[in-house]
């Protein structure tokens, strides 16, 4: 996957997952492994989310920004 | 219900065992193994052997029902639409998942999240909530049925009964409601020495219980 800048990405949280899934993998960490840590990742954030909800969201941004490399608004939370 | 008995069993052998697998179990627990190909295959009273060649038709329900909805097809979702729709359990999304692998190896389960996610959006697919924290998935035109699910051994056997249906209606009606749905799961221990219901049976006093597959509901819709 190519390395992209996600400093663009409004949201602090996701911002993290982001660049958590792409620093994971780029170490060797499986796809799973990497996926299930940012959605621990975003309930650090988050602890107030549900498990479920912290995998949406992960999915969410990875699949939009890592996965298929679009640019465009995700949605999620309002934090800043 | 098209048969004599008031309790039918839709697919005794349809089997959903948690899983473990390629990089590991999940952070809560997906201890598990595939068992896809262990539950009866699609035929009338779970006995018929599915040859290969009869596969086609079945692997692609859902990405009929996703252009039925007019759902854009990536590979990647035709890809996950055929592993669920070659389901024969009800999995939850890492099983997909580890099943899409096998197929092709750079799917992401972030990708495969996402779109059992779509399909469920739109009434493809329908969750469930067997307890061990994951959601677990099936077709949701697979007909009105409930579930029984093994707690030992994570199986799940779906069946269907005329006494419970009349029951909840009148339930409804005594409350001064029509019913417009409702949803049922039991959870039990088999009790000791029964036998795994593979075909007809009586699962209580006085009830016949018939095996009922997916591929027989299929041809009802079909129909």
């Amino acid at each position: 996957m190519p390395p992209r800048d996600a400093s663009a990405i409004a949201r602090r949280c996701e911002r993290a997952v982001v660049t958590a899934y792409r620093e994971l993998r780029s170490h060797g960490v499986g796809d799973l492994a990497a996926f299930n840590a940012c959605a621990t990742l975003y309930r650090i954030h988050h602890p107030e989310a549900h498990l479920g909800e912290a995998r949406r969201l992960a999915a969410e941004w990875i699949d939009h920004h890592v996965i298929r490399g679009d640019t465009g608004p995700t949605p999620g939370c309002d934090c800043g | 219900m098209s048969r004599s008995g008031r309790f039918g069993l839709k697919s005794a052998g349809r089997a959903f065992l948690p899983v473990g697998g390629a990089e590991g179990a999940g952070p809560e627990g997906g201890a598990s193994v595939d068992r896809r190909r262990a539950s009866s295959p699609p035929g009338a009273g779970g006995a018929a052997t599915a040859p290969a060649a009869a596969v086609p038709d079945d692997a692609l329900r859902i990405e009929r029902l996703c252009a039925d909805r007019g759902l854009k097809m990536t590979g990647q979702r035709r890809l996950i639409a055929r592993v669920l729709s070659e389901a024969r359990d009800h999995p939850d999304v890492e099983e997909v998942y580890r099943r899409a692998l096998l197929l092709d190896s750079k799917v992401s389960i972030a990708t495969v999240y996402r779109t059992v996610r779509l399909f469920e959006e739109r009434g493809i697919l329908e969750r469930h909530d067997f307890g061990g924290g994951r959601a677990r998935y099936e077709p949701a035109e697979h007909g009105h049925h409930h579930h029984l699910i093994d707690v030992d051994s994570g199986q799940v056997v779906e069946f269907d009964s005329e006494d419970y249906e009349r029951l909840v209606r009148e339930i409804a009606a005594g409350l001064g409601f029509e019913l417009v749905g409702h949803r049922m799961e039991l959870f039990g221990r088999r009790a000791a020495g029964a036998e795994a219901a593979t075909g007809p049976s009586s699962p209580a006093s006085g009830q016949q219980a018939v095996p009922r597959s997916r591929k027989a509901h299929a041809k009802d819709l079909d129909a």
